[in-house]
């Protein structure tokens, strides 16, 4: 074991570069590289503020997630709460037919209930992070497919302020940023807020250094690992929301690869996967590197088996970059 | 940190019940079918039982090692996509049946090298790696037939997928599965190589001290994993007789975690308890028919295996403390 390690690996040295300063540099030249290939189809501003959209839910996801890492944990089952609320929500519009304010309630309770059900599973039962939201990853899955008969819902014209609700996705702010993006900068903002100044951070951080002596110096682990827990469902709900007034469909198909993208976004942005380290890189340049791949991926016309296939190479990429020396 | 819980207190009715939870689990269910499901206590549900069991059966034993291991190989599902469809397409394009099998065998068995190096090599964590595998596997089966169904008929298949021998009507598809269960018992139990995935999953460290190779053992146990999985897929194309990349395979992973941790092997490592396995394999396809006896849409049974994982898990995790 430990003379493997003290080898050279092949690879090293560009996974070595790949972590420090140079997912910045990854970031420029995939925006240089597109310009130069697609010109003006990808500077056109209706493409960029298309991705602007694209990446702002991915990314409000992409902040909960983050959390989940940096204190230690692991979060798979996001893309599916995501998917679980975007059919509740269009559930309850169309087949139960309630009006918008109540379909929204409704919809915004899956998250605080997903996320008290990891974090009891994982502070309360001790079963490790990943495997447990990996089986109620499952669960919310299947849950998403009942509701419908795994058939899409389509939204249109059910309520009469509907357009009130796509707006939140599809209008601008100041004739110029998109509504979805500005609501991420907020959230990032949070993020940075809580994360710096605010005493659950530093816990959130103590506990992915070191569990055992975060404990041992007083520190709820449990209570801050159902915290965390709780965040990240929250904001994958939202992201959810935020998604479905963007299609006006709700679809059991959505999100399902969500877990492992933003896991990879992520960890391409530099958060350390054992947790403990981990900033607003992890989420701005993994997010944007993601976003502006799969633009540059659906606009070269690959089908979206390849656009898994990549997305998958890439993710191990990044994985590999930071795995233990 | 962790309080003294249950299994101090409840005495060996307790670790009894733990112990043989999955056999426990069975039982109720065949007792609730045959009072609630009309035909049920027949000998043909029993072959029936069984032989949809078999091919998760065949990705329960190779998981019962990986887990065993301390690792977990989440690409099984994928490997069984990438199995049958390469085998499907063969035949379909007119190769040799026998060649088929080899080939599609011998994808699954580089594929099972790849998730070998990826934890053995690199020390990625097994989760996360696997699931990268999964992701990309699944695409490159789906790019390969491009998405498309196709049926495939072939004798080889028809032999393996309807005949009965024997005045009780006994499923030729049975016979690989017993093989197989034996040949994972006897490899676990009765070979050193069985005693070195323990201790490697054990503690790694001690392992590597003991003079055991980790990083072989690991690749071995992947290995073995996958090929399992790819005859897995196989059964699944002849019983069926279609391949298709999107749905061949979909969630056996999950199912075969559920089957070994229900059956008492621990997620941490360290352990392989055949016996708890087959149990887990049985009660994860009787959910399944249960759940289709009593006419609720199939979702529901992937709910209650998901449900299994983790009260499996709560289970270990008490008996731990």
């Amino acid at each position: 074991m430990e003379k493997s390690s003290e080898r050279k690996i092949p690879l090293s040295e560009f996974l070595d570069f790949l972590r420090g300063k140079g997912t910045i540099v990854v970031l420029i030249l995939m925006i240089v590289f597109s310009s130069i290939l697609f010109g003006n189809t990808f500077l056109s501003w209706s493409n960029l503020s298309n991705v602007m959209r694209q990446v702002s839910w991915f990314g409000i996801a992409a902040i909960g997630v983050n959390l989940c890492i940096i204190s230690g944990g692991r979060d798979v089952s996001v893309g599916y709460t995501a998917m679980l609320t975007g059919m509740v929500f269009s559930w309850c519009i169309t087949k139960a037919g309630m009006n918008l304010w109540l379909a929204l309630l409704l919809s915004l309770c899956v998250g605080p209930a997903v996320g008290l059900i990891n974090g009891f599973i994982i502070a309360k039962l001790h079963v490790r992070a990943m495997i447990a939201t990996l089986s109620t990853g499952w669960i919310f899955c299947s849950l998403g497919l009942i509701i419908n008969n795994d058939a899409t819902i389509y939204i249109a014209g059910s309520t009469k302020n509907i357009e009130l609700f796509y707006s939140i996705s599809r209008s601008n702010l100041f004739g110029f940023l998109p509504t979805p993006f500005a609501v991420f900068l907020v959230c990032v903002f949070g993020f940075w807020i809580m994360a710096s100044k605010t005493k659950l951070g530093r816990v959130i951080y103590a506990i992915g250094g070191d569990q055992e002596s975060a404990a041992m110096m007083g520190m709820n682990v449990k209570k801050t690992q159902l915290i965390t827990h709780l965040i990240c469902s929250i904001l994958a709900c939202i992201a959810g929301l935020f998604l479905v007034a963007r299609t006006g469909v709700g679809d059991p198909a959505s999100c399902s690869q969500w877990g492992f993208t933003l896991m990879a976004a992520v960890v391409i942005g530099g958060t350390r996967m054992r947790g403990g380290l981990g900033d607003l890189r992890g989420i701005i340049v993994g997010v944007l590197i993601y976003g502006l791949l799969s633009n540059i991926l659906s606009m070269a016309g690959l089908s979206l088996y390849w656009q898994n296939l990549i997305t998958g190479l890439v993710l191990l990429l990044a994985i590999l970059s930071q795995r233990r020396s | 940190m962790q309080k003294k819980t249950l299994t101090s207190k409840a005495g060996t009715a307790g670790h009894f019940a733990i112990d043989n939870a999955a056999a426990l689990m069975c039982v109720v269910l065949i007792l609730y079918n045959a009072l609630f499901t009309k035909n049920f206590v027949q000998i043909n549900s029993l072959w029936n039982l069984i032989a949809q069991t078999t091919s998760l059966m065949f990705v329960t034993m190779g998981m019962t090692l990986v887990i065993s291991a301390g690792c977990t190989d989440l690409s099984v599902g994928a490997i069984m996509a990438i199995s049958s469809s390469i085998c499907g397409e063969y035949i379909v394009s007119g190769g040799n049946q026998a060649a088929a099998i080899f080939l599609a065998l011998g994808i699954s068995l580089v594929c099972g090298l790849i998730n070998g190096t990826l934890v053995a090599r690199y020390k990625l964590q097994p989760l996360v790696a696997m699931l990268v595998a999964r992701m990309v596997y699944r695409a490159a089966a789906q790019i390969y037939t491009s998405g498309i169904a196709r049926n495939v008929s072939s004798s080889i298949g028809a032999f393996i997928a309807q005949k009965r021998l024997f005045s009780f009507r006994l499923p030729v598809i049975v016979i690989p599965m017993i093989l197989v269960i034996f040949l994972t018992w006897f490899i676990a139990k009765k070979t050193s190589f069985g005693k070195h995935v323990e201790a490697v999953g054990n503690n790694q460290r001690t392992a590597y001290l003991c003079g055991i190779s980790v990083a072989g053992t690991i690749v071995a146990v992947y290995l073995f994993s996958s090929v399992l999985a790819g005859f897995g897929g196989l059964i699944e194309l002849f019983r069926s007789g279609a391949t298709d990349a999107n749905t061949i395979g979909l969630d056996y992973e999950m199912s075969a975690i559920a089957a070994v941790t229900i059956g008492g092997t621990s997620m941490r490592g360290g352990k392989a308890r055949i016996y708890g396995s087959i149990a887990g394999a049985l009660l994860m396809t009787l959910i399944t028919m249960t759940v289709n006896f009593s006419n609720i849409t199939y979702q529901m049974a992937n709910i209650l295996k998901g449900v299994v994982i983790v009260f499996a898990l709560a289970l270990h995790s008490i008996e731990r403390s």
